[in-house]
């Protein structure tokens, strides 16, 4: 964590002293660029690192200091009530010169999970269902220290582009259960881009991923302790580790590949496709030596392409499309309680879970010389599956999405700027199939029951965020922010609110 | 004419992606879903014409699936099973070549890992000795109001189910050297000959206790008014024996007006300490001396030294003693439902198990007791007990103790 935290300090300083002072006279034409709802749209495009030399033709850097906290009071149980907590960040974009442009940014954050239950991992997407779980759970806290950089250069027609990206947290409960989870996340990704033809280029990328978490549970109460059980998806767990094995380790190794075509830096349009596969491999200790309970192997492919037309000066348009699909396979093994080591006597596949997501989105937008307003209307689609054997048990839900989100970016003064983004997002059940077979266990047939109800319930989520910028002369820009969240799910409300303060430069 | 070239080549790119994805995204798990072997039991035993009823529990260890059936007469039975370590108990009732009926229970375990596997399964006669039957085993404790530990109180309550009067004298009691919850696989282990125990007490009495049909004994650990030192404790102080431990960490009184039981063997650090386990993953058993046996030729004959290979794949050796079945007159296993593995009796003494709370160190547990099934009274109004030696249906679980206001005869 030494480490991080310097890094961290270094880059705030790197930061700085790259920093050439801004003209207060382009202060907002500086800002809007820097907070482009446009570039927010098509993030996926920046996956390609030697896409990062057409992020901005000019340098920004933010340092901010914020705070949220979101209570819920309807919620998935293994996804907890929500979460509450600071933030520090800082992240830059350098333009160092035409051919050579370097991005780095680091954060902290210090946060306490709240009610988590039939869950005691961090990265639930990432490990589910190969969970270690308790019927008790409770707050969990949680520091997450993230760090990254990346540099990319020109070199005639060629682009080349590297990045590293690093995040490592540490959950912890200081009373029973008393879990431990350290994770650690390192992606190196790396780019080529070739101009073949005017403006337009053709690139491949490719992103590394090597991701761990060590998790360990014990119990200093002398009234007994909840019962550990090693989930295995759909309410049921691993008879044969299920109890007092309470050391676990995932370790996954992963790549992405993709493709792009682009004209003018993706300004003008891109598409790209991004294969990946990875393999996440639990182990559970007996003991001293661990063993292998099971694999979760993740396929992964993106579609996504975006077209933008300039109808004048004022008036610019786009057209937005991403799919994305991601197939889980969890492979279980077995173990023989009949001989005299513990000897594997089975490996099969036992769990699936499919998710195909469609996102269509529009996008407008009306600049003049003092304001820039932003709506970008969508739709999507998305269907989930997922499936056990021994016994079989399943689940389906088919969504529809909609929604808008508004940005409208509005110049006070020539050292003032104040923006406002409202949104709305309505998710709505389709169809859903309840296939699940129950478990022998009362409470998590509850839970796997209300989870159930959860998934199948329409949710309505508007919320809004203000923020004011003011640049005084030889100081950074100052900046400070609100943002307020509801969500509505089964006539109950789950509220967010967030405030934010901090500099740009 | 470059940017079709390109645009070609990209889509072409991605229609291979979307190819590797629909592949993978069949309906099925894959080939490996065939794991499935088919299982042939074939049962025996001495002297059975017909094989009338077989109820048959296979438990798979890693899924915790529990296939259950009723055979009827027919002496083999093959069912497809998915690959996994299985744990099959049988419970039923066999004709023997004198036309007589015959409760038979069997235990007995199983890998599959292959497409047919055959296993052979001895039926054992279940014994009924016509003496003493444990009714009851409190063995959890209680806290106290405040939630601190209360190492006292514990009780088993041993009942005269037949309809002769029954000498109490000399009985024992015996503690499993080993767990319900866990295998180590030990060796020599053969559970249809003897019963390995890591405590053994002997009521000891110079005189005859004669026990009325449908009275019982307590044997208490310790016998004193518990309720004095907590309120939610039990007055044991009627027991017929008791068993205080002299270790100081337990806190224990002697009652000096009710005979102490001889601990004739423990593992415990004392001599006197017959400690049971609190989250109930041990089997007990009642046993009798045969003529010409005593303490002193058991602990001279029956020492039980075994060994198993411990989780660092060492060979670790152990000692203990072990009460041959044949002394045996009742027993009960008892498990947690999510932690259960193996029984530790014969099954021709108990083929099933019993059980307080439902998952390991479950915190509802303290409290509560196993107790027998009444299935009727006598003509004197004293309770008949179920006894088919299968304690998953004789025993009530999660019972509340009967001795919870004293011990009233």
């Amino acid at each position: 964590m030494f480490n991080i935290k310097t890094s961290f300090a270094a880059l705030f300083v790197v930061c700085f002293s790259l920093v050439k002072a801004q003209d207060s006279l382009d202060f907002f034409n500086n800002y809007r660029n820097q907070y482009s709802a446009e570039r927010n749209l098509k993030s996926q495009f920046y996956y390609n690192p030697a896409s990062m030399s057409g992020y901005s033709s000019t340098s920004f850097s933010e340092f901010g200091i914020g705070y949220h906290s979101e209570k819920k009071d309807i919620y998935r149980e293994q996804l907890g009530a929500g979460d509450q907590g600071l933030k520090i960040y800082v992240n830059s974009f350098q333009k160092l010169n035409e051919k050579r442009s370097v991005w780095g940014k680091a954060s902290y954050e210090s946060l306490k999970q709240l009610k988590l239950k039939w869950n005691e991992n961090l990265d639930f997407d990432r490990v589910a269902p190969y969970l270690l779980a308790d019927s008790v759970g409770g707050d969990m806290k949680l520091e997450r220290y993230s760090f990254a950089g990346g540099y990319s250069e020109k070199f005639n027609r060629f682009t080349l582009g590297i990045e590293a990206n690093y995040t490592a947290q540490l959950g912890y409960r200081s009373r029973d259960p008393r879990i431990n989870n350290t994770t650690s996340d390192l992606w190196v990704n790396a780019g080529l881009n070739y101009k073949a033809f005017r403006e337009y280029e053709i690139g491949v990328f490719t992103r590394l991923n090597k991701y761990t978490q060590n998790s360990s549970i014990s119990f200093v109460s002398l009234l007994g302790n909840p019962y550990v059980y090693q989930m295995v998806g759909l309410g049921y767990s691993n008879n044969f580790f299920n109890g007092g094995k309470y050391g676990v380790a995932f370790e996954e190794l992963g790549y992405q590949v993709g493709a792009q075509i682009n004209n003018k830096a993706g300004k003008d349009f891109y598409i790209q496709a991004i294969v990946g596969n990875s393999k996440n491999t639990k182990n559970i200790q007996i003991n001293n030596p661990y063993f292998e309970a099971s694999d979760l192997q993740n396929e992964q492919f993106v579609f996504e392409g975006a077209k933008f037309f300039n109808l004048n000066d004022h008036h610019r348009f786009g057209v937005f499309a991403n799919y994305s699909a991601s197939v889980k396979t969890g492979t279980e093994y077995g173990y023989s309680i009949n001989t005299q080591r513990t000897e594997q006597i089975f490996e099969r596949k036992a769990y699936r879970k499919e998710d195909y997501t469609s996102m269509f989105k529009l996008m407008y937008q009306y600049s003049k010389n003092n304001f820039t307003l932003n709506a970008t209307p969508f739709f999507g689609h998305q269907e989930i599956k997922e499936r056990r054997l021994y016994p079989g048990s399943g689940q389906k839900f088919l969504y529809n999405y909609f929604g808008i989100n508004a940005d409208f970016q509005q110049k006070l003064s020539e050292n003032q700027a104040l923006t406002f983004q409202p949104y709305f997002t309505k998710r709505i059940v389709n169809k859903s199939i309840w296939a699940i077979t129950s478990t022998s266990n009362a409470a998590i047939n509850e839970w796997v029951l209300q989870d159930y109800l959860f998934q199948t319930s329409d949710v309505s989520t508007f919320g809004a965020s203000l923020r004011y910028d003011i640049k005084l002369e030889k100081l950074p820009a100052f900046f400070v922010s609100a943002e307020y969240q509801s969500q509505k799910i089964q006539k109950k409300n789950n509220i967010f609110v967030g405030a934010s303060l901090g500099i740009t430069f | 004419m470059k940017k079709s070239v390109l645009l070609l080549g990209l889509v072409a790119a991605m229609a291979t992606g979307f190819t590797v994805t629909s592949c993978s995204s069949d309906d099925d798990f894959g080939n490996s879903v065939s794991q499935t072997g088919v299982l042939t039991m074939n049962f025996t035993g001495e002297g059975i014409a017909t094989y009338k009823t077989l109820a048959i529990s296979i438990k798979e260890i890693n899924t915790g699936a529990i296939t259950e059936f009723t055979i009827q007469n027919t002496n083999a039975h093959s069912i497809e099973l998915p690959f996994g370590s299985y744990n099959i108990t049988v419970n039923g009732i066999v004709v023997s070549t004198d036309s007589e009926q015959i409760n038979v229970g069997a235990t007995a375990v199983t890998d599959i890992k292959v497409n047919a596997t055959n296993i052979t399964i001895p039926l054992l006669a279940k014994r009924f000795g016509n003496d003493f039957i444990i009714e009851e085993v409190f063995f959890t404790g209680v806290r106290t109001p405040d939630n601190k530990n209360y190492n006292s109180s514990r009780y088993f309550k041993i009942t005269n189910n037949t309809d002769k009067v029954l000498d109490a004298a000399n009985l024992i009691i015996g503690q499993s050297n080993f767990l319900t919850t866990s295998n180590d696989n030990p060796t020599p282990y053969n559970v249809n000959d003897y019963f390995p125990v890591k405590g053994v007490m002997v009521l000891e009495s110079s005189s005859p206790k004669l026990v009325q049909p449908g009275d019982f004994i307590v044997v208490a650990d310790n016998a004193i008014n518990h309720s004095q030192n907590t309120s939610t404790a039990y007055n044991l102080q009627n027991a017929d024996w008791e068993f205080p431990s002299t270790n100081p960490a337990l806190g224990q009184v002697d009652n000096p007006s009710v005979p102490n039981v001889d601990v004739i063997f423990t593992t415990m650090g004392f001599p006197d300490m017959f400690f049971l386990h609190n989250r109930g993953f041990e089997s007990y058993v009642i046993a009798r001396f045969p003529a010409g046996e005593n303490t002193g030729t058991f602990l001279q004959n029956q020492k039980y030294d075994y060994t198993y290979v411990n989780s660092a794949g060492n060979v670790t050796a152990r000692s203990a003693y072990k009460i041959p079945n044949s002394w045996i007159v009742d027993g009960v296993n008892n498990s947690i439902p999510t932690d259960f593995v193996q029984t530790l009796t014969s099954a021709s003494i108990d083929a099933g198990w019993t059980s307080v709370g439902s998952m390991n160190n479950d915190a509802t547990r303290y409290g509560k007791s196993v107790r027998r099934k009444v299935i009727g009274k006598t003509s004197e109004g004293r309770n008949v007990y179920k006894d088919t030696n299968n304690s998953t249906l004789d025993f009530v679980k999660d019972s509340q103790p009967s001795l919870k206001n004293g011990i009233s005869h």
